[in-house]
């Protein structure tokens, strides 16, 4: 007689897989309110935020470039800056420098 | 198909023989996969709030700069803007930056006219600011949580002003998942920003909303040939800066590219690291896989046979990594709110974030994820079965 831990195996892995695809198409379907307050936010505030930043402290640049053209540690003491700004390190969000009048 | 079907299941028979060494395998995987699935499901939702507020924000935004830098522009400038064509409307705004309580938590300030502001909005638990004796605040989830603000809080005056300062009144709380950028907002009516900042007739920026289809020639005109009544209110020391909607839009996709080339790119020397300790774990050079291997092609398995049953082993291997990488992923960012890992891609985020994080689990980076595991897996599997399955076999069982 066949063991039948193999195919408990397969039902596990098959469960797996079936569960990650849930989470991808479950996760794709509930943002539609979170869309719509955020909408209305931006609304209410003409258009606020577009970087990895919650605060302008460090690098307004970083919180939202229409603030802030560039980022203000290229005017800082070390060349090229922006590099070394702490809000870019580990960013997972790049934004070139708007130009400047 | 049985014949497919015997090779699965003898695939799978092969993961039973070595069970620890094989979880391990899948515990290395997963302690790679899941911060990659996390980083990009995070960007991803970064990306997806950053175009509702390039499309739900003003078509231009008018500023004045001095030195290459931004600086307060005269409230004077909104007149001039409203006859520029296609205009519909004019917003003079004020964003800056505070700190309040023991622990300075930083502020964005935010400050727009009354008359704009709605009867009724979604975003907001509480109310939002109508006229008032007092300074009456809308503030964001993370300032409420750490300076302990509730709707009806007073603040005692955090601010100098010539002309006195007043009580604020929080009367209006953001709600968490709304968006990230409410964290560290105080928004509140024009005329009590430019109380706060201690500063009249000015405004950091002026929003111009257009017709469709006006916002590139308004702009064009802005840039080129701006009324005289504009030129003679900012005089020789003030220049305009204008931004556009269509110019912050196009930041984003740029953003994109970036992102996945910097980001898969620090995940790739992951990758790199992870293949030397899988190849270890996976059973590169593996003794009892050779000896096992040796016994099959003893007992009649032909060469291809032992690498479909390797290719069902990795397959199962990487396929279930990928798979329990995307769960965690998930209850990380769902059930856990991306606990310690916002702080790490976000700035100005504790360990615990008090907004609801964005993230979207995209299928493509998942399937980059299950294909790089597939990679890392067969690395240790395949080629070690190979090695054993072309050697005869009394050599492998020795």
């Amino acid at each position: 007689m066949k063991s039948r831990t193999p195919l408990i195996l397969m039902v596990v892995f098959l469960t797996l897989v079936a569960a990650a695809a849930a989470v991808l198409v479950a996760n794709s379907l509930s943002r539609d309110g979170r869309a719509r307050r955020a909408e209305e936010f931006q609304r209410l505030v003409g258009g606020l935020g577009l970087g990895p930043a919650t605060d302008l402290t460090r690098c307004a640049f970083r919180f939202d470039p229409r603030l802030c053209p560039g980022c203000p540690e290229d005017a800082g003491p070390v060349a090229g800056g922006s590099w070394f700004c702490p809000c870019q390190g580990c960013s997972i969000f790049y934004l070139r420098p708007l130009p400047i009048p | 198909m049985a014949y497919f079907l015997e090779m699965a299941r003898a695939g799978l028979v092969s993961i039973l023989l070595h069970p620890f060494r094989n979880l391990a395998t899948v515990i290395a995987l997963v302690a790679v996969l899941v911060p990659f699935v996390v980083g990009i499901a995070l960007s991803a939702g970064l990306q997806d709030e950053a175009e509702i507020s390039v499309r739900a924000g003003a078509n231009l935004y008018v500023t004045a700069n001095r030195f290459g830098r931004q600086v307060a522009i005269p409230c004077a400038v909104a007149k001039p803007l409203r006859q520029v064509e296609g205009v519909t409307d004019v917003v003079p705004r004020i964003v800056g930056r505070i700190t309040l309580g023991r622990d300075t938590e930083p502020v964005v300030l935010v400050g727009l006219p009354l008359e704009k502001m709605p009867a009724f909005i979604e975003c907001v638990e509480g109310r939002l600011c109508r006229p008032s004796n007092l300074n009456e605040l809308v503030v964001g989830t993370e300032l409420a949580r750490r300076l302990n603000l509730k709707i009806g809080s007073r603040l005692l005056p955090f601010y100098r002003n010539d002309r006195g300062e007043k009580l604020s009144e929080v009367v209006g709380l953001f709600r968490a998942d709304t968006t990230l950028w409410q964290a560290r907002v105080v928004f509140t009516s024009l005329e009590t920003a430019a109380t706060i900042f201690n500063q009249s007739g000015v405004v950091t920026d002026i929003l111009v909303y257009c017709r469709p289809g006006y916002e590139a020639p308004a702009r064009e005109l802005l840039r080129r040939d701006p009324p005289p009544a504009l030129d003679k209110i900012l005089g020789k020391d003030l220049r305009l800066g204008i931004t556009s909607r269509d110019e912050v839009a196009a930041l984003l996709p740029e953003g994109l590219l970036q992102r996945e080339g910097v980001f898969n790119l620090h995940f790739l020397l992951a990758f790199v690291v992870a293949i030397l300790a899988i190849m270890v774990t996976s059973g590169f050079g593996l003794t009892e896989r050779r000896r096992e291997i040796g016994i099959l092609k003893a007992t009649g398995w032909q060469t291809d046979e032992v690498l479909l049953r390797s290719a069902v082993e990795t397959f199962v291997l990487g396929l279930a990594s990928a798979a329990i990488a995307v769960l965690l992923a998930w209850v990380w960012l769902r059930w856990l709110n991306g606990f310690w890992i916002t702080g790490i891609f976000i700035g100005g985020v504790g360990a615990m974030p008090s907004f609801q994080v964005p993230f979207r689990l995209a299928p493509v980076p998942v399937l980059l994820g299950f294909l790089l595991s597939l990679v890392i897996v067969a690395t240790g599997t395949l080629y070690s079965s190979w090695r054993a399955a072309t050697v005869p076999p009394a050599e492998a069982m020795r």
